[in-house]
Parts: structure tokens; sequence; C-alpha cells
């Protein structure tokens, strides 16, 4: 009797919940997840080492649901322990360091909680995450957002992610855009002018009004304001951009305490036409890095993302010397010019053959160190030449061909010479700067509708740092789901013979509809991870790593 | 026709963008140094503080913090113990005139124990270990010492050295006395540190980013007791006192570089190793000059 009683109470106390729920659909949730393995041997030839815990594994599981107007999701991150090369103040930890909630309906959505967001092209205000890099410096407070026809307000307030904690420091920023050609009647129905302005302002606030650095008492502001105004116009084929920045003084560990205050410019152009497209960009940056605390240094809660003006190679020995954006100073450009030679012509084939030429360079600033006598009251640290350039940072000048050969054989060819300055681009002593010429060669032949065969050939040839390299890689597309490959690189050119190593692995990956599994066993030499101009070190290391991405 | 934006919301965004709109301009950085009652009396009994700074001299960027901790040791006089630990990739011998080596097996196991990967970082008094926020950087070293330097002390450490020319044996007598009732385990380690060695350094505040006469002090040469030194304390009660003895022989030289006995120092300290989970916290550092 006493059971039929609870039985009857359970179902009227869920009665109104299962008629809502007839009423109500019930939304979407979506997930993705990743997890991250390595297991590590001893490989003193390489300085590779093993680890007391054998196996690292970093993890991530991203829920996501949305309702109508709601939206809601999460993050799950574990590092038990955080795989080698990844900072280690994630090691051992593990939580729900992102989570929010939004609402979005008409012109107006709000997000509170976690959010990423970007003003402009970053430069006073950017957060995103990149789980190559181990970076994420997402937001923690509120952000709102109105679009009204052409315009668009979006106003935030929060503190930053710094690991599984927050940083010290207040973020408040606003940003506007403006699309002119929804003021302009005239304007209004073109498709060969759009107009549009912008502009931004971001403040953060951090506790504390004084510092003692080098044994002198020095006044830091709690507030530092940055603000921006950007242009974008495009007529026709034709693409222009630019977004200036200022910050105010902004003393901390990462600029040595200078009240020098820090400016930014970005300018683009490109032009593209039916087989044809031109591309320049030119930037200077000088003491623009941005953090919510002032004695943060390296990638540590930056508030702004100074965007990279160079070509990201994806080939091994072509990207083996990265060029990092230098917030502290540097000024340069990069130009890029692509040309498909047409069908039916003598360098076109019967295909076409598409070429494109691209060459960044960045030197550091024309600067004047202001002497220690001569800067006792405003403590500006140095002048810089607008337009000048100090010494060379990086110059990469390198040429892509793509030939397609036949309906199976298609051929990728790439030549770079890199001037790299290591010592400030890694921030380093003692290395100088490398002169590398890289070839790469690539062919991929489809052996039936569901194999392919890939090899690639790479060369790298210097006289500096650990002397020429070769790489050889062949991957096999088995079937729908299985790519298998097997790699070499040989650092045949070190000056120390004891280092002239081999790097061998192979690996299979299995892809099928959103899921990705990869597992690879040899040796990965030490070198830099780079992503949009922020760059990882990765050491050594020698073992197995196991990669499953999936989604739903 | 275009609405007018809907005024809640124009009142929202005015009201937030005054509030951002904050600036604090500073034309006049430098300000007065705070009055600090500099205490070099040994007898009273006060908190002592330990800054283990990492560096290397191919850092150029860890000269600046060196003066960052020499200026605070100016301020803080003997309540502030220097300790500065060559290890790490910075530390490495290279081509000259980098070929010398400050690198020590125990400030080797120090950097990575604590997981030194930045250069300069610091320990103070390893608080914060293990919350993983325990490196700290330049700007966060002068709070920290004297929000620690508040606390009142636990435990206080006496030491005196007697040194014999002849046979190069050190002999270090250090007394321990509780002050306060205390809970766990108890390690105290002793260091030989070396002060003041001309030698090359990368320095990015100099024009050419080399000084090839550079002063670099407060050096760890060698441990005493070994790297986490010895259990001496169990749950102290106020009033307990302890005294132990060490005998070192001073070797001539470090790696080829000759010992210079009157620039050395000894350098106790006492910290929390409470098992199963240390915290590494210093309760109070003294050190002394060998001669």
């Amino acid at each position: 009797m006493g059971t039929l009683k609870r039985l009857l109470s359970s179902l009227l106390f869920f009665y109104p919940l299962v008629c809502l729920s007839q009423t109500i659909t019930p939304g979407e949730i979506h997930s993705d997840i990743q997890v991250d393995a390595q297991y590590y041997r001893d490989d003193s030839a390489i300085g590779a080492t093993s680890v007391p815990e054998n196996i690292l594994m970093n993890s991530y599981l991203n829920l996501l649901y949305s309702r109508g107007p709601f939206s809601g999701g999460l993050r799950y991150e574990a590092y038990l322990n955080s795989i080698q090369g990844y900072d280690t103040r994630y090691s051992g930890k593990s939580g729900i360091p992102y989570r929010f909630i939004s609402f979005a309906k008409d012109e107006l959505s709000v997000t509170a909680g976690n959010f990423y967001e970007q003003f402009g092209s970053g430069m006073i205000l950017r957060s995103y995450e990149d789980k190559g890099l181990g970076l994420d410096n997402s937001f923690d407070g509120v952000r709102l957002q109105y679009r009204y026809n052409g315009l668009q307000i979006k106003t935030l307030a929060g503190k930053q992610r710094f690991f599984f904690s927050l940083g010290p420091g207040i973020v408040r920023g606003i940003d506007t855009e403006v699309s002119i050609n929804e003021f302009i009647p005239i304007l209004r129905d073109s498709s060969r002018i759009r107009l549009i302005l912008g502009g931004s302002f971001v403040s953060k606030y951090q506790t504390g009004t004084e510092v003692v650095y080098l044994g002198y008492n020095l006044a830091v502001p709690r507030n530092v304001g940055a603000w921006s105004a950007r242009g974008a116009a495009s007529i026709g084929k034709l693409n222009l951009s630019g977004e200036y920045c200022y910050k105010i003084n902004d003393p901390g560990d990462f600029n040595r305490y200078i009240y020098k205050p820090g400016t930014g410019l970005l300018l683009t152009a490109n032009y593209s036409g039916k087989g044809f497209g031109i591309f320049f960009g030119a930037k200077r940056i000088d003491n623009m890095s941005y953090k919510s605390d002032r004695t943060a240094l390296g990638t540590d809660l930056n508030i702004n993302y100074l965007p990279a003006l160079t070509k990201q190679h994806t080939y091994s020995l072509l990207a083996y010397y990265p060029y990092a954006t230098q917030p502290n100073g540097e000024i340069g450009f990069q130009s890029e010019i692509n040309y498909k030679f047409p069908k039916g012509t003598l360098l076109g084939g019967r295909y076409g053959t598409h070429i494109t030429v691209n060459c960044p360079s960045f030197n550091g600033l024309d600067t004047a160190r202001y002497p220690a006598s001569d800067d006792t009251l405003n403590r500006l640290g140095y002048s810089s030449e607008f337009f000048g350039a100090g010494k060379l940072f990086f110059n990469d000048f390198n040429v892509e061909v793509n030939k397609k050969i036949s309906s199976k054989l298609k051929l990728n060819f790439v030549y770079a010479y890199i001037i790299y300055n290591k010592d400030v681009v890694q921030n380093l002593s003692g290395y100088g700067t490398v002169y590398a010429h890289t070839g790469m060669i690539e062919g991929i032949y489809r052996l039936t509708s569901s194999h392919s065969l890939r090899l690639e050939l790479e060369h790298l040839y210097t006289l500096q740092d650990d002397g020429s390299w070769a790489h050889f890689l062949a991957e096999w597309g088995a079937g729908e789901h299985f790519y298998i490959y097997a790699m070499d690189q040989y650092n045949y050119g070190n000056k120390k013979p004891e280092k002239r190593d081999h790097y061998f692995s192979c690996g299979i990956t299995y892809i099928k509809s959103s899921t990705r599994i990869s597992m690879a066993y040899g040796r990965q030499r030490q070198g830099y991870y780079c992503a949009g101009g922020v760059c990882r070190y990765i050491p050594a290391s020698n073992g197995i790593t196991l990669t499953v991405i999936s989604s739903f | 026709m275009y609405r007018l934006l809907p005024v809640r919301v124009l009142i929202a965004l005015i009201f937030l963008s005054a509030s951002i709109f904050s600036c604090d301009y500073v034309e006049y950085p430098y300000t007065p140094p705070t009055p600090v009652n500099v205490n070099s009396d040994t007898v009273q009994k006060v908190r002592k503080v330990i800054l283990e700074e990492f560096t290397g001299h191919t850092c150029g960027n860890c000269p600046t913090a060196a003066k960052s901790a020499t200026g605070l040791k100016n301020i803080h006089g003997d309540k502030l113990v220097l300790l500065t630990i060559h290890e790490g990739f910075f530390a490495l011998p290279q081509a000259p005139p980098f070929t010398y080596d400050f690198r020590t097996a125990t400030g080797t196991a120090y950097g990575s124990f604590f997981g030194v990967i930045q250069h300069p970082m610091a320990l103070v008094n390893r608080i914060d270990y293990p919350a993983n926020n325990h490196l700290k950087t330049p700007g966060n070293w002068s709070s920290l010492i004297d929000s620690l330097l508040d606390v009142p002390v636990e435990a206080f450490i006496s030491m005196e050295n007697d040194f014999n020319e002849a046979t190069k044996i050190l002999d270090c007598n250090i007394r321990i006395d509780v002050l306060r009732p205390l809970t766990g385990t108890f390690n105290l380690v002793v260091l030989l540190m070396e002060d003041s060695i001309q030698k090359a350094q990368i320095d990015y505040d100099v024009p050419n980013d080399t000084v090839q006469d550079y002063w670099h002090r407060h050096i760890l040469r060698a441990n005493i007791t070994g790297a986490w030194g010895d259990s001496v304390l169990t749950d102290p009660q106020e009033g307990d006192t302890l005294l132990k003895n060490y005998s070192y022989s001073v070797p001539a030289d470090f790696k080829g570089y000759p010992v210079h006995t009157d620039q050395c120092f000894v350098i106790a300290y006492l910290y929390d190793a409470t098992p199963p989970a240390p915290t590494y916290r210093i309760l109070q550092a003294e050190e002394t000059k060998i001669k």
C-alpha cells in the first residue's frame, strides 16, 4: 500500500513536467571531444626523456545547447598530466573553465559567463582559444551586442582566464562598426562599393598604485585605456583596409616598466581578378603588449592580438623557422602575387598552372634609448622613428607552384629563402641570424577512386643553427577511411656529428564521418609550433601519440 | 525608414561607455621611497624572507630582474636574503665569453621540481606552491616581500661560522628558536653562496647586448645539507630550541673557477616538509659570511 502511495505521489509530482515536455521543443545539443595522449620514452640522442607518469594526456569536451533565443555551453578540460611543451601551470588540473549562457533576439544579444570576442583586427582586444598553442584568454563576464541595420555596437566587461583561475585585471570595452552604405542612399544597393568604419575603446583596471622596480618606487596606473579606429573599403575587385591603435602609459614586466604610449598600424590592400591576385600589407607595432596583469609575461593574459603578416607554411621544413610577432616593436610588410597560367598555354598546359610569389619582411624599430640620466622624469624608455627600421628580424621570399599533370597526378613545388634572427624571435642569445634555403616537392597520385599516394621531399640548406636537413614522407590514402604514413627527417648537416640524427615516425589515421583517430610512433624533433604569429616551444620526444577527435 | 534606437539601449550604452572611459595618465612615475626601518640587528627576532631567483648568463632580461632584486635588498637589508640560481637553457655554457658554468645539481633540481620554464622568475619563500603560481615575476616581488615581512616570525635562525683557512674546513653552527607552536615536519637546508663574481652576461639593456664584466651576485655554489635539507623539527612547541652543526670542506674551485672565500656566505632556511604533501613554504631564512 505504501509503495502504491509513493508511486502515485511521484506521478503527480512529474505530471506537470510531462505536460510541459509535450508543448515545448527540446532544443538541440551538440558536442565535440578531443583527446591528445602521448607515451614517452627515453632517447638521450635527441634529448627526449620519459615521464614518471609514462603517459601524458590533454582532453577537451565541448557541449553546446540551444533552444530558441537561448543558448548555453561549457567546456571541460583535463590535463592529467599535461603533454610536454604545454605550460606546466595546466598540469594536473581539470575542470570547467569555460561556460556561458546567451540570449539573442531581434537586434539584441546578451552573453553571460565566458565568451570570445574581437574588436576590428584585434589590435586592442581579441580573446580566442588555440589548443595547439595551449592558449585561452577568454573573458568571464558580460557581453552585450546590438545590431541595427548598418550599425553594430558591442560592449563587454570581464576578467580573463588564467589557466584554471582568472587574471587580476578587469577589462571593459566598447566597439562600434558602421556600414556606410546603409546610411547613404546612392550606395545602399551598390554591390560595387562597400564602405565600413569602426572604432573601439578598451580599458583595463588592476589594483595597486605603486611598484618597486630596479629599486625605484614607481607610480603605476590602475586604469589603462586603448583606442583604435579602422576603415575598410571595397571598390569592385579592390579591397582596402586599415586600422590604427593607441594605448596610454602601461608600465609592466613585459616592457620593463616604461611609460611610453603604445601604437599600432595595420594596412592591407588586395586586388583579385580572374586568375590573378595581388596582396600588400604593412604593419608597425610599438610597445603594444596589452595585458590584464602588469606582471604577466609571454602569452599570459593578453588582451589584444597583433595580427601576423607572414605566410604560415604547412610543410615541415618550410615551417622550421616560423616568425613570432614582436609586440614590443616591429615594422614590416608582406606582399603576394598569385597568377594562374590559363589552360592551353605554354606554361598552363592542359589544366593550367598556379603560381604564388610571397614575401614578408620584418625589422625591429629604429629606436634610440634614452640614457637613464635623461629619463628620470617620464621614464619613456626610448624614442622611435615612425618609418625607421632597425635590425632585420625575419625575411621570407617564397615561390609556390601548383601543377596538375593529369587527371591522376598533381605536383606542388615550393622554394623559400628565409632569413631568421633566432635570438630575437625565440628570445635567445648567441644563435645569431640563420639563412636558410628550403625546397619542397610534393606529388599526389590517385591510384583508384579511393586510394591515393602522396610523396613529399623537402630539403633545408643552412650553414647556421643545426645545419641542413632532409625530409621524406610517404602517405597512402588506403580506402575511404584510412591514411597511413611514414616519414623521416635527417639532420645530416649538423656541425656536431653526434647530433646528426634521424627522426623517423610512422602513423595511421582513421576518419569516418566526424570522427578522426590518429596514432603515430617515432621521434619528434624539438621546435616551435606557431599559429598567427604566436608560438609554443615543443621539446624533442620519442614515443607513441594518440589523438581522438569526434563531434555530434 | 529607420527606427530610432530604443531609448533604454541607448541609455545602457552611454552609461557603459562613460564607465569605461577611464585612463590614469602618470606624468611623473617616480615616487619617493617608502621609509623602511632596515633592521640589521640579528638578535632581534624578526621575519627574514628569501628570494630564490632563477637565471642564466645568456638570459638577456635577467640583469634587469637582478637589479630589481638588489634594489629590494637595499630597501629591506638583512630582512631579505637573495639567492641566485643558475639553471636551465640560459645557464648552459656556450661559445666565448659564455664558457663558464654556474650551474649546480641543486639548482637544476630546484628548477626542475618547481617547473621553471621562463626566466627571470623567482620563488619568494616558495609561497603558493603547489597552487602552480609559485613562480613570481619581478613586478610581484616587492609587494609579496612586504606582505611576508608583516607576518609574525614563527621560528628564528641564528648562525655562527668558523672557517679554517689552512684546512678550508667550514664549521657552521646553527640554532633554531621556535617562537610559536607549529604543526608538521620542518626541514633545514644549508647552502653555500658566493657573491660578486665578474663574468660576461647578456643584457638587453646595453647597446650590443653583452656586458663582459658583469657582476653576478648571490650565486648558489653548493649545498651543505643536500637540496632538500635535513628533517629537524616535528610539531615543535614555543620555546623549543635546536642546535645543528655542519662541517663542510670548501673546494678550491667550482668547475674551474676559484672560490673567493671572503665573498662566500652560508644561507640556511627552514621549510615546511610535512608529509604526504609538503608545502615547501619557507618559514625563516638567514645568511652569514663564512669568515
